[in-house]
């Protein structure tokens, strides 16, 4: 299990490096993917609530800290989002990449709305049509690349033997 | 007590804890020891995949002059071949060189005016909703808070956070930020601040509402505040428009910097002369 939670930080790690250096490059209409997060739900949707909370910290944590500035803001926001993917992962096949998608649209909407109704709650200056462009814009960036990525990751967990139930 | 009364007291506590923390760790403030020690093990991870970027973006133009060369020399020999692929690494060293003496003019030009010291861009703000940079350079550089960080383009940002080996810089895209400014060619004063979410547009707001605002129209710092020198570039004025009170304008504008592509900044640790004009200079 101590193994299990290792590949959980190095992935989180791993993300958290990408999304802080290259991915800029790959931004669509002013909107970048949010890796840290895709990887906090993949997390939470295979292992459940409570990993997908502990993912959600570990990853809102170091955001956090590697943003510099209001430490537990996306703490807050990546822990819905792992407490609400991982609400499917007894309802749900978990091999199944367009459930994963829907998972993840919905996992980053609810993140970025908390988000989002925290920097109000900062009373940081956020026009309603460009925090509703960013909420749509990542949850859809997000549910594409969940379709490239999510059967990559979840094979390498069942590779490892690391999965709790193994549907394929 | 329920279990669920207890389930919902305790997210309510960790709810209000969280709402304190947050606000207590803005963005200027003392940094912490554990964001000091977080910053010394990741920054490095940092440099390596910049490192692999550059090398990246090089490799691929190099592989985008192959591609051209091969259908050039379709009827040459392999020794040709050579030679030319030897060509496109010297065109690619030609155009790197024009943008190194790009930035060295720009130095030399503005070495009576300001101390400048270059830093190369390490790290982008992982989130949507903020713009702030992290360079190379820090306390050891003699990097302080509140120094302005520019491009031969223009305005970039100032320093907000620094660390021993690296720096944080708040860009004027960040909502957080507010500039002081003038229209150039009219003197109108205003503020620019940053848009949630957008590299490419900024806001300046308290323009006068009797006073004409013109397409084009170039963005110049004011100098009020004390924290930017005079007369750096930022932007030119896309459109204006009525601020919901009706009593100002608000103009929207495009800096001048592409800050999709930042990879190398000025920050300038000494003004000599606060009165300098940038735009007259460059031009």
């Amino acid at each position: 299990m101590k193994k299990l939670r290792l590949f959980f930080l190095a992935f989180i790690l791993l993300a958290l490096i990408l999304q802080s250096t290259v991915v800029d490059l790959f931004r669509v209409y002013n909107i970048k993917p949010d890796l840290v997060l895709l990887v906090v739900i993949f997390l939470g949707f295979m292992y459940g609530k409570r990993d997908g909370m502990l993912a959600g910290f570990l990853g809102g944590l170091f955001s956090d800290l590697a943003a510099g500035s209001y430490i537990g803001l996306n703490i807050m926001s990546y822990l819905a989002a792992g407490y609400l993917a991982g609400m499917g992962e007894n309802n749900f096949y978990k091999d199944n990449v367009f459930v994963a998608s829907v998972i993840c649209v919905i996992g980053t909407l609810l993140s970025q709305l908390v988000y989002y109704l925290l920097l109000l709650f900062l009373i940081v200056d956020v026009p309603v049509l460009h925090g509703i462009k960013i909420i749509v814009g990542v949850a859809l960036y997000n549910g594409f690349l969940t379709l490239i990525l999510y059967r990559w990751f979840y094979m390498f967990f069942v590779s490892k033997g690391y999965l709790k139930d193994v549907d394929v | 007590m329920s279990d669920n009364y207890k389930k919902i007291l305790i997210v309510a506590i960790v709810i209000t804890l969280a709402i304190f923390m947050i606000r207590a760790t803005h963005l200027e403030r003392e940094i912490t020891v554990p964001e000091i020690a977080f910053k010394y093990i990741f920054t490095p991870f940092q440099m390596a995949v910049v490192a692999i970027e550059n090398a990246g973006k090089s490799g691929i133009s190099f592989l985008i002059s192959l591609k051209d060369l091969a259908e050039e020399n379709k009827k040459l020999k392999e020794e040709v071949r050579q030679l030319r692929s030897e060509l496109a690494k010297m065109e690619e060293y030609k155009i790197q060189n024009k943008r190194l003496k790009e930035l060295l003019q720009y130095k030399e030009f503005t070495i009576d005016n300001y101390d400048l010291i270059s830093a190369g861009v390490i790290g982008r703000n992982p989130s949507n909703w903020f713009s702030t940079i992290t360079i190379n350079r820090g306390m050891q550089d003699g990097i302080k808070p509140n120094m302005t960080v520019l491009v031969p383009e223009g305005l970039v940002g100032r320093v907000v956070i620094v660390h021993s080996n690296t720096a944080k810089v708040l860009l004027i895209t960040d909502p957080r930020m507010g500039v002081g400014a003038v229209v150039q060619q009219t003197r109108l004063p205003g503020v620019v601040r940053g848009v949630t979410g957008s590299c490419e547009r900024l806001k300046m707001l308290h323009l006068p509402k009797d006073t004409q605002i013109k397409r084009n129209q170039v963005v110049v710092t004011s100098g009020l505040g004390g924290v930017y020198p005079k007369g750096i570039r930022i932007g030119r004025i896309l459109k204006a428009y009525n601020d919901p009170s009706g009593l100002f304008q608000i103009a929207e504008v495009e800096p001048f910097v592409d800050f999709k592509r930042l990879e190398y900044v000025f920050v300038v640790t000494e003004v000599y002369n606060p009165e300098i004009n940038l735009l007259e200079g460059m031009e």
